[in-house]
């Protein structure tokens, strides 16, 4: 998901709110949405985002940092450094994980650049091989939340209908 | 969600005080009618009555406006309507364009007003292993359709206003350009880093091809953006993202997996080899199939960073419509297909 959960809900709840239940002419359909908009409100504070992927990221992002520290060894100039505050509470929550998960993701970003720009230097198909290990992590991650995306409804949203 | 000077009685009000100011003369607006169409520029149908030399008029009018805190603030509208009145009479049917204002008086918002076009807005979403025309209607709008595209292309900009919309892009820079500005989105727009993006970045950057020439660029060229009734193509509609640069540009985002799904129909309008061998009959302008992939995959890119921006709009509060929270959730989707369309696997 791009959005945070919480903007997510606050958004939902505000159109319903808003925009859908003021417009709702019918009685009954009205009470319906009033309690799809209860629900809601009850749900924010009890949810998040499930840990289980987002633990599974990280730990295939540390074991791709551990094989960018071969790839990378000893090349000059030196690699982006790796982060290093990687530990994560003994009980971790969705809102601990997340952060990790996006520092690693941008440190992924740094060696890509760093890749890129030193292709000449690297020996020859070090910067490929190296592209690839992170597009082969970061394409397990995409397939795993397509699995979980439902097909999109981009013409019932362009036309309201 | 938006300033109130676009809530739908003060913009008949402000519309027929700033067409009054036109005109010369007093303006009934009636009908007033937000379209859901389109995520960025908000659109009005409306019908203005007036009286000027020639005794009563009455016109039904399309109000095109870019709100303050919309996806790709802040707007301009002098572009979209310098297309429209450079093509006026050419043979890209495009609607007649009265007036444009980057003025926020009058609805705190740049606008332009145009003719409204008789016709309907095929959309590129069908349901998988459905056909999006009958094939009469394909075959008939396919040809219209490229041999629009061929006129945007073929089209004289120099010595136009068209000119300001690319001051000094070249052949050698006009792909380079876009991908910088591109990139700029995304980031002003990203609010987490994506590893696929930046590799994607630096694949486009090596892989840039030299344009067979500068031309007008429509930016948005698809289904959806076109205007048909009983098989013809009454107008192409949606050229906010116009500008000069490469004309395969055009012919990428045409072939685009995202606006045909798993159809053989490249907008589910004509195959991929029938398309090039048209387009370039139509328009004299050599077709290199490993260009057209480039911007394929550019273009699937640019995708990517507009659903990235619609989240980051949603989530800044900045534009309330839910639409562009539900874009952001099918972000992956784009990113695989930017990977698949480099590989060759589209």
């Amino acid at each position: 998901m791009t959005n945070s959960l919480e903007r997510i809900f606050d958004g939902v709840i505000d159109a319903l709110q808003s925009r859908v239940i003021p417009k709702i002419q019918d009685e009954s359909a009205r009470s319906q949405a009033y309690g799809a908009l209860d629900m809601l409100r009850n749900l924010k504070p009890r949810v998040e985002w499930a840990l289980g992927p987002l633990q599974d990221d990280v730990a295939q992002q540390l074991a791709l940092v551990a094989r960018i520290a071969a790839l990378t060894d000893r090349a000059v100039p030196a690699a982006p450094a790796a982060p290093s505050d990687t530990a994560l509470p003994p009980r971790p929550t969705a809102a601990d994980v997340e952060p990790m998960r996006d520092r690693l993701d941008q440190y992924l970003c740094e060696v890509l650049r760093w890749a890129d720009e030193n292709r000449g230097r690297l020996p020859d198909g070090r910067a490929e091989e190296i592209e690839a290990a992170i597009r082969d992590q970061q394409r397990v991650r995409l397939r795993r939340e397509l699995k979980l995306t439902a097909p999109p409804l981009f013409g019932e949203i362009s036309r309201g209908q | 969600m938006e300033s109130s000077a676009l809530d739908g009685e003060a913009v008949a009000k402000n519309l027929a005080e700033f067409l009054r100011r036109q005109t010369g003369s007093e303006v009934a607006v009636s009908g007033l009618r937000r379209y859901t169409v389109g995520f960025s520029w908000i659109t009005y149908g409306f019908e203005a009555a007036w009286r000027d030399s020639t005794g009563p008029r009455r016109e039904n009018l399309i109000l095109r406006l870019g709100p303050p805190k919309g996806l790709f603030a802040p707007y301009h509208a002098f572009p979209q309507f310098a297309a429209l009145k450079a093509l006026e009479g050419s043979a890209v049917p495009v609607p007649r364009a009265y007036w444009y204002s980057e003025e926020l008086d009058a609805f705190g918002a740049p606008f332009f007003i145009c003719e409204k076009v008789k016709g309907e807005a095929p959309l590129p979403w069908v349901a998988e292993g459905r056909e999006a025309f009958p094939a009469a209607t394909r075959e008939a709008l396919a040809e219209q359709f490229v041999a629009a595209l061929a006129a945007i292309h073929r089209f004289e900009w120099r010595g136009t206003p068209l000119e300001t919309l690319g001051r000094g892009v070249d052949e050698a820079s006009a792909a380079t350009r876009e991908i910088a500005s591109w990139e700029k989105l995304l980031e002003r727009w990203a609010f987490r880093p994506y590893p696929m993006l930046e590799w994607a970045i630096s694949w486009l950057k090596a892989h840039r091809p030299v344009a067979p020439r500068v031309s007008l660029v429509h930016g948005d060229y698809r289904t959806g953006n076109f205007l048909e009734s009983e098989g013809r193509i009454t107008a192409i509609l949606d050229w906010e993202l116009v500008h000069l640069g490469d004309p395969l540009e055009d012919l990428g985002w045409v072939c685009m997996r995202s606006f045909r799904g798993r159809s053989p129909y490249m907008c589910h309008l004509i195959e991929r080899p029938r398309l090039y061998e048209r387009y370039e009959k139509l328009s004299g302008i050599p077709v290199s199939p490993a260009a057209v992939t480039f911007y394929e995959a550019f273009g699937t890119f640019k995708l990517a960073v507009i659903h990235v921006g619609a989240a980051r709009c949603f989530e800044d509060g900045r534009f309330k419509d839910l639409r562009l929270a539900a874009l952001g959730v099918h972000l992956p989707r784009l990113i695989l297909q930017i990977e698949a369309t480099i590989e060759g696997k589209t």
